[in-house]
């Protein structure tokens, strides 16, 4: 999972995640959520100059790669010097289409 | 509880805001961008000073003094209270206290508003021999912030001085190691200076920050292979998809592939003994590649508009008999 802006530097990278029950549970009504909590790497320095986030995306590569889900975030917020972001348990909804 | 910053003489700040366009002059003091504390740091006692033969109404930065980051509020109006020791030369120089207070954005550059427009002191300042604290102190504007935000103090001294022996020679003491501060009040000798809003402030900490997020599945490159002996199967609906491919579909009824426009490349092999073959709707797709195509009843491809390249390649009608094939509307 990563921002969608494609940010580099203040320490950002994707987070990987295995895709199995335990990470995101089962789908129910065509939609599937994290049962697990999604942490960061601890900002180093403000991410996109700390503007506010407000999109996501998962992709299946640590660099590159596919996008395979994408949205919104429902309150966009900036990640400053020295914060986690994290997002907690059935906190990311993704509608299979 | 109130938010006192205190005006060190030392301590740089990591961000550039730009002077006030209200200041006559920005570089006559030699005014340096330092850092705001809300606990002294015991930086030295430093004369600001400003000298000049000028007789018009003018007013100099002095310095301006940077907060920490603030936290998401609304910063209430409140009342701002400003102390600082001043003097002037000579009392023909009618030199006041003047300021500015704003807030900059987290870009340390682009201002987010003004909570205390440039104001203008009514106390003239004391003879040097006398130096002395001004206080001003005004109603400020409500502002909201975000995280990040910094608040902006500026402070120099302005006047019109009078002919005969005036001018704007004068000085301000910055600095935080005095031991005590000065007066809310005119005419206190001894203490640092400060700036003091009525309520308090709340800083930036960094911490977890929490997201809720929601979206759907992209189909960034659909990859089927191996599909034996499938009733029925369809794709379609990939508009915009990358490259969809399609492999290795053995003994499949009806295979139908469609609703794919603008697929940069469709790429369908290997399809054994289907029963029929529907390509369509595929408009705008760069590139439709199909190989090996082995024993298909029938192939329908049509629909397919300004599709740049279709390979028909290895379609076996001699083991199977091909019994239709059909290629139109490219």
């Amino acid at each position: 999972m990563q921002v969608v802006q494609n940010h580099q530097g203040g320490g950002y990278a994707r987070k990987s995640m295995t895709n199995n029950k335990s990470t995101w549970g089962s789908a129910a009504s065509g939609q599937v959520q994290n049962a697990a909590v999604i942490t960061f790497a601890q900002a180093s320095g403000d991410w996109a100059s700390g503007a506010n986030l407000g999109y996501w995306a998962i992709f299946d590569n640590s660099t590159g790669g596919n996008m395979i889900a994408y949205g919104t975030v429902t309150t966009p917020k900036p990640v400053l010097n020295g914060d986690t972001p994290s997002i907690a348990i059935s906190a990311c909804t993704i509608t299979l289409t | 509880m109130a938010t006192k910053f205190y005006l060190p003489s030392t301590g740089s700040t990591d961000i550039d805001p730009a002077w006030s366009a209200s200041w006559y002059g920005t570089t006559e003091m030699s005014p340096s961008k330092l850092a705001a504390v809300t606990t002294k740091i015991s930086s030295a006692d430093a004369t600001k000073t400003l000298t000049d033969a000028d007789l018009t109404d003018r007013h100099y930065c002095a310095g301006m003094w940077v907060s920490a980051r603030l936290a998401a509020q609304t910063i209430a109006a409140q009342t701002i209270g400003i102390s600082i020791k001043c003097s002037e030369d000579n009392a023909k120089n009618n030199m006041f206290l003047h300021g500015i207070i704003r807030v900059v954005q987290i870009d340390g550059v682009t201002y987010r508003g003004t909570l205390l427009s440039f104001f203008e002191d009514n106390t003239e300042f004391p003879l040097t021999a006398s130096r002395a604290s001004r206080y001003y102190s005004a109603t400020s504007s409500a502002l909201v912030v975000y995280a990040g935000d910094r608040i902006v103090i500026e402070l120099g001294p302005g006047g019109d001085p009078q002919t005969g022996g005036g001018s704007h020679n004068s000085d301000m003491i910055i600095g935080d190691n005095n031991g005590s501060d000065l007066d809310a009040a005119d005419a206190d000798t001894t203490g640092d200076p400060w700036v003091n809003f009525a309520n308090t402030l709340t800083f930036y900490t960094a911490g977890t920050v929490n997201f809720e997020c929601t979206g759907a599945t992209a189909s960034a490159t659909p990859t089927l292979s191996k599909l034996d002996r499938t009733r029925s199967f369809a794709l379609g609906g990939c508009a915009g998809t990358a490259t969809p491919t399609i492999l290795k579909l053995n003994r499949t009824r009806p295979f139908i592939f469609g609703g794919c426009s603008a697929s940069s490349t469709a790429v369908i092999s290997i399809l054994t003994r289907a029963k029929q073959f529907v390509l369509g709707t595929c408009n705008a797709t760069s590139s439709v590649v199909m190989t090996k195509i082995d024993r298909v009843a029938a192939i329908v491809a049509s629909g397919c508009d300004a599709v740049s390249t279709a390979i028909l390649d290895q379609l076996d009608i001699v083991a199977g008999g091909l019994k239709q094939f059909v290629f139109g509307g490219v």
